[in-house]
């Protein structure tokens, strides 16, 4: 574990370093993304409202490696002010793709690994270590994906829980390429039921259908987006967004509306909103509750 | 002694012609090969001339080589080949040009740009590579680079349809219907059944003509 952190951090300092190289136009392609999400809870027992930071730094060296690191920093508003929780988290992401001429496509290897910590007062959600690696297809046509995800996820705070997360994705286009359906499953196994809400096993498939605008586009939107969620999930991973999900409760559902904008080539915008149903079991009574965020992001392509 | 001499210096003579001869009638079957485009005996082909043509030009060897490579399909040793000629000589325009094409197959866009601009950088109005360059443009929707470059070629070379395809398609993702209907009204001027032009020409009737609305000037 200490030697693939290792390893991602170098990345990340090579790529922080090679910033200056890229903006000179060399064969470096270097994005920047601030994003933040506010979120509230509504019949939570608990919980008040969420807010959370990023910052992604992604570089790209032409179609052959791709670094990214990523910063998150989150408050959880509680209902009881003791139990509020303020939390960092790092990630790092190496790919490598490979083109093969038998496959038709382009396959890539990915290999990211999280650190979160926290004040938990509870201890349970602190000093969580992450490590997923990913296989993933695109077809030379950019109209057929596959993936097979896995994480394993460490929780040594709260009696040594291991989450396994396997998450295989299919995705493809139609209508000449202006659409894009993608469905990812994600099949969960908690080391320990008692440890995540008296279930072991969770299973949930996202459906998310983006579609892309033409020229002369209303608003000047580049495209929108549709996502639901079906299903059940616990401490879930989510290596697209850099994004652990250690605080949540049993996720039982979700859908959200996002729309991009591009300026110039050179700036994206993007905005979702979304709600997501929970389930929190560790109390007496079972407590459901709805999530409501708007998730922002600037995307900025240094070239 | 001096018969002896005339034997060897005959010999050797013979020798070198058959040599010659050899490589010949194998590029003759090369040739014969590609216009067939019979891709199995192309490989086979290949694989007997490289032994001659190690001995007389590698470098020729390796391009035909990759371009096999390239015919037969098999793109990742077609690049692999052109990088080793570039290895040989960084300043062959053609080897330059020629990775684009099994590049262009793989989709590798940012890769296409870096070798087309390296023949600009030498040859800086090769009209091939500025149409390579605008291919790898467009594909990563970079607009405004497509809109600048294509009126930069269109004013070097005004005879061309392409580029002025390229100069609409641009002006039509940003949204600029005036310019986008101008550079088609000149792709149909060259080419007056186009059809991508006629379409859009006829949707945008409406839109009175501007004269040098494109604005066209040397930079």
């Amino acid at each position: 574990m200490e030697i693939i952190k290792n390893t991602l951090l170098s990345g990340a300092l090579m790529v922080a370093m090679s910033t200056n190289t890229v903006m000179a136009g060399d064969d470096w392609y270097v994005s920047t993304t601030l994003s933040g999400v506010l979120g509230s809870y509504s019949d939570s027992t608990f919980r008040n409202d969420v807010m959370s930071a990023n910052f992604l730094l992604n570089a790209d060296y032409l179609e052959n490696v791709s670094f990214a690191v990523g910063y998150n920093g989150s408050n959880v508003d509680f209902k009881d002010p003791i139990e509020d929780i303020k939390q960092t988290a790092f990630a790092g992401r190496f790919q490598y793709h490979i083109y093969s001429d038998a496959l038709g496509g382009r396959l890539t290897t990915q290999l990211v690994y999280h650190s979160v910590s926290n004040d938990d007062t509870t201890k349970l959600t602190d000093g969580v270590d992450v490590i997923a690696p990913k296989l993933a297809f695109l077809n030379f046509k950019k109209d057929l994906y596959l993936d097979v995800g896995f994480s394993k996820s460490d929780y040594p705070n709260n009696s040594n829980l291991t989450v396994k997360q396997f998450a295989p994705t299919f995705g493809f286009a139609f209508n000449d390429s202006t659409d894009w359906l993608n469905i990812k499953a994600y099949l969960i196994k908690s080391s320990d039921k008692d440890l995540s809400q008296g279930e072991d096993s969770f299973s949930s498939v996202d459906v998310k259908w983006t579609h892309w605008l033409g020229s002369n586009a209303i608003l000047g939107i580049d495209n929108f987006s549709i996502g639901v969620l079906g299903g059940k999930r616990i401490f879930a991973v989510d290596n697209d967004a850099l994004a652990v999900y250690n605080l949540a409760d049993i996720q039982k559902g979700a859908a959200s509306f996002g729309v991009t904008w591009k300026i110039r080539d050179e700036y994206e915008i993007t905005t979702i909103l979304g709600l997501s149903k929970f389930e929190n079991l560790t109390s007496n009574v079972v407590n459901a509750y709805t999530q409501q965020y708007l998730y922002l992001s600037l995307k900025k392509n240094w070239e | 002694m001096i018969q002896k001499l005339v034997c060897f210096i005959i010999l050797f003579i013979n020798l070198m012609i058959c040599q010659s001869l050899l490589a010949e009638s194998l590029w003759d079957k090369y040739n014969q090969e590609i216009a067939k485009r019979k891709q199995q005996e192309i490989a086979s082909v290949i694989k007997k001339q490289m032994k001659v043509v190690r001995s007389t030009d590698e470098e020729y060897g390796l391009y035909k080589t990759a371009l096999s490579y390239y015919l037969q399909g098999d793109y990742n040793e077609s690049i692999v080949t052109y990088k080793k000629l570039m290895d040989i000589n960084p300043l062959a325009l053609d080897v330059n040009l020629a990775i684009t094409l099994p590049l262009m197959v793989q989709k590798r866009w940012r890769e296409v740009r870096r070798y087309a601009e390296r023949v600009i950088s030498i040859a800086p109005w090769n009209y091939i590579a500025h149409i390579r360059l605008m291919m790898a443009e467009e594909a990563m929707r970079d607009w405004q680079a497509l809109m600048s470059h294509s009126k930069q070629v269109a004013i070097r070379y005004p005879s061309q349809s392409g580029v002025f395809v390229y100069m609409a398609r641009a002006a039509m993702w940003q949204g600029d219907v005036r310019a986008a209907r101008e550079a088609y009204s000149q792709v149909l001027v060259r080419i007056p059944a186009h059809i991508e032009a006629n379409r859009y020409v006829n949707k945008h009737a409406e839109i009175k003509d501007e004269k040098n609305f494109l604005n066209l000037k040397i930079n």
